[in-house]
């Protein structure tokens, strides 16, 4: 096609028929004929010899092609026309072919230009120019190339073919073909593109001005306002792209081509005035013009361009006749009346148009996209839209009363637009009655689409009666049945219907059964797809609820299709889905039962047992141990299921147990297996009646227990009533109670009882446990574990031992305070178990045994109890080695034996419970003790006393309220504290304090004992013999120490008590001579303090048996010289030598002082006393002193006597001690001034001054005891 | 025997013995005897008091009183030696053939010679003794201080020149008692004199503190 033939003055290409002579087709000119050059194919005048482009000799039209293929040959501009002249026509001609072969590919892409020009605005021709002139120097295309292309070219010429943009063999050819799809109606529908996306990016992405000004003239094609759209941003957008030129100039000036063509000029003014309209340009004449060009195009016999302005301008009745016409136009039309909610009119246009098939398809656009969005943004409530699509739904099914809808047979009608027809005439038919459906439902019917009725039931339309037809044809089944997966699919088509409540007759449920249970144990689910699974669980929980009689037999096969289960989880109906979808949901019993409830739960009730195991709860059982039997895999078991049901209504299988023992006996049975094994049903044990009792439990409890019942005991529920928890206890205690050793190393114990046998307090620590305790809390004979283990359970009982009483705990009736003699009893089977258990614990335990700590508090609560408990005890052949007394004396004695042995063993307690527990011990003692064991009571305190001191002020409080108590003493108390005088003395009062309450509080009631006629004198003898006995060591000391003497103060005052208010008749009359003689001796001696005081006491008494002496010796006694009168043999009166004299008699003497032998010989014995007391007492020399005169004369008379004294003076003087700078200054002077007196003027006085001057002259003496004695001397010599 | 002139070293060694044989590394001139401060010392103690069922100084006091009571020791074999009084050595050879225990038998074997002795004498001295070796004691345990040890043993010392003349009268009785009572338990008693014994302790003492012995000739 070298030839192109173009008007001069419009450049509009003219037609192939053009002949020479022609005018222009356009505007009436002339024309031009161009032909395209050989060598650069531009065109060039046809008549002209040379290219106006290259200069090349002109060649004929017909050697166009053979002058290309010359020239790729390699022939010179000015060779190719030489060449042509002188090759063969032959050979011209097979080089036309050549490239004819060629032209062929851009004769194709010309086609397909063509193909599109119908639908496009401007004239195709100058496209068609640009692909030639661009694709004509390619020729001839390499040999790859050309078979590639050929392949191209094959292909059919059609819209699809033309957007293929990396096939197309121009570009312009798919941007061209896209402005085609944006024409295209419905737009979204087949592209579902946003068309002004689509829209902009075509404007911007296309080089070719033909392009860009098709586009653009697009704005006036009703699919731009389709829906409504909002086109603000998409010029946004374009204006953006032109960098700041202005919008509406910059496309007019792209537009002015098109303008040029006059039937194009209203749709330039339309695209401008829209422009316009959204730039707002200031040339209001211009705008003005372009609005009524728009206004004056209402009628435009191209339809689309009419609505295109009637939609801009908002001129609705033109939209609506539009929409009633048949055109493709109306879709747009009557989606836009949708769109706008404008019922009344699109009503009124459905109407006149009997809804045309574009009308039903914007319908059916509509309605899918907006419904769901309508109904939601308006509650609902859109009358006059529902009006509408109501209208047309009826619409609808009226046309299914002929064979033909919009003039296609009804059994050619696409599966797809049945079900948009159903999903339409379901959602919107409303006021329809049955038989309207009719002709679409026979429709259906007749063509079988079962999918369809389903979509159509699915909305479940008003009006529409399921009846048996349509049962039969929704249900219809033929062979799926005999294929699993199709009889799945079926089931599961069928859901929906089934969800809708249209009941499939019983036949079909039966077959369905049928199947499922077939299929159940053989088919595992693996290739049934989830969806199906789901949609047949739904189906079938669906059914059992359905008011039909059918319910119940799915019912039935559900529950026995669960007793079968072996609980695996591929199958299509796992227990867990039947556990978590169908069991957790009612069934309807239906018409089946008359009962009153039509909906039940599944629970095991007497309902249930009826409806599902013929009221036979037996029945029901079995089943039950059967699924307890299976093990437990990784999912829900058949167990699951019924535990489930029983969880619902626990009381009714509960009440069977009780009723039947022995079933409850078999259930055991199988529990022991199936807890124990396979860890389930452990449930079961917390089944209560009503009344709150628990029968398997009160089976256990009264069953032989092994290891088995054991380690269902530490599965039982929690917080179960005392009663029966006191009993399994009571079982456990007897289980354990054999062969506890082996049974604390098994792992049954150490990893279950361990939790059942921790107390959180002791309240939950049952009573009958005790005994365990006592029997194996023995360190020494088991070994470490067994006590530990029993001392980790019974620890509790301990914890409070501020509260100093017995926990509670729990027993058969409930929390209960413990008692003392409970425990014994329950503990013991004798009172002489208990003390045998006793002795040999005060034998070999200590206190920090807890069982030890325990006793205490035990006896401690009986308290005063304890004695009688003890005489109870059984006098048997054992002890027959005792006489009774001896053998209740030893009874009592363990009692005090334990006591004390827990007593010594406290100090390795802690200090705040060693204070607690000697507290107890004390209070035992004093409770327990009688006359019979004073002395061990004695002796317990006294130690506790001892070892002690913090307890001291307590226990000797105690003691002294205790002791007092009692309304008569024996001998027997007082012995053992008059025997503890000693120590009493020894300890410095530190130790054994009682013994000084009980010389200070004590002194009535010992008199008030030696007194009766109890006492015999012996013990009163035995009693002050004792304390004389201490009393006499206070000579012992130079000094007594304080304490010393407070004791001896005390022990004196007693004594004195003693003597002076018992009874004088009491006491033994020799012993008293005996003592009074002692007295006596030891004051003449030199008493102290303590005999001083009793001495008269003493006199009184000895006065009282002896009154004869009395009597003789009255003078005697008046100067206490009465030891001599009573002393037959007593010789002389002398005066006794030995002890030095007291400061008392001292002073007696310096009244009684007689100058005669007597006295003189009394001080002469008495002057070296200072060496023994160390006073420096010049007393014992006054007496002479004042009688000097006398004394003179007498020592003058007395010449032997008087040579003894002077010389004991003598010595006294000389006595380097009495110096005035020594011990004894004032003794001394006195000695020498006494000495002076009396020897002065005496025949002896010389001598003794040269004695005196010879020993100052030996120089022994200190210089001022010399000069003192040279004094002396000075004087003796005068 | 002057026992009011006797020093307070002289009145401890009335345990003097006893405590050597029991206590080999004792210092006879300290007052407990052994030092209370040694763990050691004080365990040995405390083993040997409770032989005698000593276990609080309540039972010690006890205990002491009734030795110098002249209970225990000295009642036993002085009742034992009653008995065999009379009986001449067929009768002796009779009698111990209706004795089955040895340790009982020993004793008598051992009583037997000194029955004459003791029902004379008694076995008071030994008594004594042990009392003041258990006052000692007392004090190592801390039971006494050194106060109430002097006043016991000051009342002690009474005691004993009571029933004593001489210390080797008393000493005599010492070991007498304490051959019958710690040797009657051997397999033959007469293995006594050779052993490391108190004879040899009695001259343990005589080289340490012989002005001891001079005063009791």
């Amino acid at each position: 096609m070298a030839t192109i033939i173009h008007c001069d003055s419009c450049s509009c290409q003219q037609p192939k028929d053009y002949e020479v002579g022609d005018l222009c087709v356009e505007c009436g000119g002339s024309v031009r004929v161009d032909v395209r050059c050989g060598w650069c194919t531009e065109l060039t005048p046809a008549t002209g010899n040379f290219c106006k482009h290259c200069g090349s000799k002109s060649i004929e039209e017909q050697y166009f092609g053979a002058a290309r293929i010359l020239k790729s040959l390699g022939f010179s501009q000015e060779e190719i026309p030489l060449k042509i002249a002188a090759l063969p026509e032959a050979k011209l001609q097979q080089y036309q072919d050549e490239f004819y072969r060629h032209y062929r590919v851009i004769q194709y892409a010309k086609d397909q230009l063509l193909s599109l020009s119908s639908t496009l605005y401007m004239p195709i021709g100058q496209a068609i120019m640009l692909v030639e002139k661009e694709l004509l120097p390619k020729i001839p295309f390499k040999d790859s190339e050309l078979a590639n292309y050929e392949q191209l070219i094959k292909r059919p010429i059609n819209l699809t073919t033309c957007l293929e943009v990396s096939e197309s063999l121009h570009p312009i050819i798919p941007f061209l073909a896209e402005v085609v799809k944006m024409k295209e109606i419905p737009f979204a529908s087949s592209h579902h593109l946003d068309i002004r996306m689509h829209w902009a990016n075509q404007l911007r992405v296309s080089d070719f001005p033909i392009v860009q000004t098709e586009v653009l003239l697009c704005l006036a094609h009703p699919n731009t306002y389709h829906q409504n759209l909002d086109w603000t941003e998409t010029f946004e957008l374009i204006e953006k792209l032109l960098m700041g030129k202005d919008v509406v100039d910059y496309y007019t000036n792209l537009l002015s081509a098109a303008n040029t063509i006059p039937h194009l000029q209203p749709y330039v003014a339309h695209v401008l005035y829209r422009l316009r309209l959204h730039f707002t340009k200031e040339n209001e004449q211009e705008t003005k013009r372009l609005h009524e060009v728009v206004n004056a195009q209402g009628m435009h016999r191209d339809k689309a361009f009419a609505l295109a302005n009637a939609m801009l301008l908002g001129q609705e009745a033109i939209i609506s006749q539009i929409s009633t016409q048949k055109i493709p136009e109306a879709y747009i039309a009557y989606y836009h009346l949708l769109y706008f909610v404008e019922p009344a009119i699109a009503k009124r246009s459905l109407t006149r148009a009997t809804l045309s098939v574009f009308q039903l398809n914007a319908l059916l656009d509509f309605t899918e996209t907006y419904d769901e969005q309508y109904v939601h943004e308006n509650n609902g409530e859109l009358p006059e839209y529902e009006e509408a699509v109501h209208l047309g739904a009826a619409l609808l099914l009226e046309k299914f009363q002929s064979n033909f809808i919009y003039d296609k047979p009804i059994n050619k009608i696409p599966e797809a637009d049945w079900l948009r027809y159903a999903r339409f005439i379901g959602r919107f038919s409303e006021t329809q009655k049955h038989e309207d459906y009719q002709p679409f439902i026979d429709a259906l019917i007749q063509l079988e689409k079962q999918s369809v009725l389903n979509v159509l039931l699915t909305h479940q339309p008003n009006g529409l009666k399921f009846n048996d037809a349509l049962e039969q044809q929704l249900y219809k089944f033929t062979n799926e049945f005999d294929n699993t997966d199709t009889g799945f699919a079926k089931i599961a088509s069928w859901e929906p219907m089934i969800q809708q409540e249209y009941w499939p007759s019983l036949k079909t449920v039966l077959k369905i059964i049928e199947f499922l249970k077939a299929n159940y144990t053989s088919f595992s689910g693996g290739t049934l797809q989830e969806t199906q699974k789901q949609a047949v669980q739904e189906a079938l929980l669906k059914l059992i609820n359905s008011p039909q009689k059918s319910a119940m037999y799915v019912s039935r096969f559900l529950v026995s299709l669960s007793l079968e289960n072996s609980g695996k989880e591929e199958t299509w109906l796992s227990n867990q889905a039947l556990k978590n979808r169908i069991f957790s949901n009612s069934y309807n019993v239906g018409d089946n039962f008359s009962d009153t409830a039509k909906s039940r739960t599944f629970a095991a009730d007497d309902e249930f047992i009826k409806h599902f195991f013929g009221g036979d709860w037996y029945l029901f059982i079995q089943k039950l141990h059967q699924a307890l039997s299976v093990a437990q895999g990784y999912g829900t078991t058949s167990y699951d299921l019924i535990a489930l049901w029983i969880d619902r209504s626990p009381t009714y299988l509960a009440q069977q147990y009780q009723e039947n023992p022995a079933w409850a006996s078999e259930t055991l049975t199988i529990l022991l297996e199936s807890i124990i094994v396979l860890k389930q049903g452990e449930e079961l044990l917390g089944l209560q009646t009503e009344e709150g009792n628990y029968p398997l439990l009160e089976v256990l409890a009264t069953k032989e227990w092994g290891y088995q019942e054991a380690y269902l005991f530490t599965q039982r529920p929690p917080n179960l009533p005392v009663s029966i928890t006191y009993k399994l206890y009571k079982s456990l205690t007897r289980w354990l109670s054999v062969d506890v050793v082996e049974k604390l190393n098994t792992e049954l114990y150490k990893e279950f009882l361990t939790d059942s046998l921790q107390f959180s307090t002791s309240a939950y620590l049952p009573d009958c446990m005790l005994p365990l305790w006592f029997e194996y809390g023995n360190t020494l004979r088991y070994k470490e574990y067994v006590t530990q283990a029993f001392q980790k359970i019974f620890n509790v009982l301990l914890a409070d031992i501020n509260a100093r009483k017995l926990p509670v705990v729990l027993t058969a009736n409930g929390v209960k305070q413990l008692s003392g003699i409970e425990v014994l009893n329950s503990v013991f089977p004798d009172t002489l178990s208990c003390l045998n258990w006793l002795a040999d614990t005060a034998e070999i335990q200590t206190i920090t045994e807890p069982l030890n700590k325990f006793m205490i508090f035990v006896l401690h609560d009986m308290g005063k109890d304890i004695l009688p408990y003890v005489k109870t005890a059984e006098h048997t052949t054992t002890y027959s080695a005792f006489s009774e007394e001896q053998f209740l004396a030893r009874n009592q004695q363990i009692i005090f034996d334990f006591i004390e042995k827990m007593m010594f063993t406290a100090k390795e307690l802690s200090g705040g419970e060693q204070e607690i527990y000697l507290r107890l011990l004390l209070d035992i003692t004093v409770a327990c003790h009688n006359d019979n064991h004073a002395v061990d009571v004695l002796s317990i305190l006294s130690n506790m006393g001892d070892l002690y001191d913090e307890t001291n002020e307590r226990y000797e409080a105690l003691l002294s309220v205790t002791l007092p108590e009692k309304e008569t003493y024996c001998w027997s108390d007082f012995h053992i504290a008059y025997s503890c005088i000693e120590d009493y003395y020894y300890s410095f009062r530190q130790k054994e304090r009682w013994v000084g309450d009980f010389l200070i509080s004590f002194t009535p009631k010992v008199i008030e004992f030696f007194n009766s006629t109890d006492s015999y004198p012996k013990q009163l003898t035995f009693a002050i013999n004792k304390l004389v006995e201490t009393l006499t060591k206070e000579n012992d000391f130079d000094d007594v120490p304080y304490e010393l003497k407070a004791t001896f103060r005390t022990i004196t005052s007693h004594l004195k008590d003693i003597l002076t208010k018992v009874n004088p008749e009491q006491f033994d009359k020799e012993e008293i001579a005996i003592l009074y003689k002692d007295i006596q001796d030891k004051y003449e001696q030199g008493a102290s303090f303590g005999f001083v005081s009793i001495r008269s006491a003493v006199e009184e008494i000895f006065l009282y048996h002896f009154p004869e002496i009395d009597e003789e010796d009255d003078e005697l006694d008046e100067e206490y010289q009465t030891v001599e009168a009573y002393e037959e043999n007593q010789t002389t009166a002398e005066i006794p030598t030995g002890n030095v004299l007291s400061a008392e008699e001292i002073t007696g003497l310096l009244t009684s002082f007689r100058v005669d032998e007597d006295y003189i010989k009394l001080i002469q014995n008495h002057l070296e006393d200072y060496k023994t007391t160390q006073l420096d007492n010049p007393m014992l020399l006054s007496p002479l002193t004042m009688r000097m005169e006398e004394v003179k004369a007498w020592l003058t008379s007395n010449p032997v006597a008087s040579m003894d004294f002077y010389q004991k003076l003598y010595m006294l003087v000389l006595d380097p001690e009495t110096a005035p700078d020594a011990k004894f200054p004032s003794l001394g002077a006195m000695a020498r001034m006494v000495f002076v007196q009396l020897t002065q003027d005496t025949v002896y006085a010389a001598a003794y001054a040269s004695g005196i001057q010879g020993m100052l002259s030996s120089g022994i003496y200190s210089e001022i005891f010399t000069a003192v004695l040279n004094d002396t001397v000075n004087q003796l010599n005068n | 025997m002057d026992f009011e002139s006797i020093t307070e070293q002289d009145r401890l060694n009335f345990s003097a013995l006893l405590l050597l044989s029991y206590f080999p590394e004792a210092k006879l001139d300290s007052v407990f005897g052994l030092d209370s401060e040694n763990e050691e010392q004080r365990y040995k103690v405390e083993k040997l008091l409770k032989l005698y069922n000593i276990g609080s100084s309540s039972e010690l006091r006890i205990i002491v009183h009734n030795y110098q009571a002249g209970d225990y020791a000295n009642a036993s074999i002085y009742q034992i030696a009653e008995e065999l009084r009379d009986y001449n050595e067929e009768q002796f050879i009779d009698f111990l053939s209706e004795i089955e225990s040895p340790p009982k038998l020993n004793k008598y074997k051992l009583i037997y010679p000194q029955r004459f002795y003791i029902t004379d004498k008694t076995l008071l001295g030994y008594n004594y003794s042990l009392s003041s070796l258990f006052i000692r004691l007392a004090g190592v345990m801390g039971y006494m201080t050194a106060e109430e040890i002097h006043l016991r043993h000051i009342d002690l010392a009474k005691k004993v020149a009571k029933q004593f003349d001489t210390w080797a009268a008393f000493h005599q009785n010492v070991l007498l008692g304490h051959q019958l009572f710690a040797y009657s338990l051997e397999a033959t008693p007469s293995i006594y004199p050779q052993h490391n014994n108190l004879w040899s302790n009695l001259l343990h003492i005589q080289a340490s503190y012989p002005e001891w012995f001079k005063k009791s000739v």
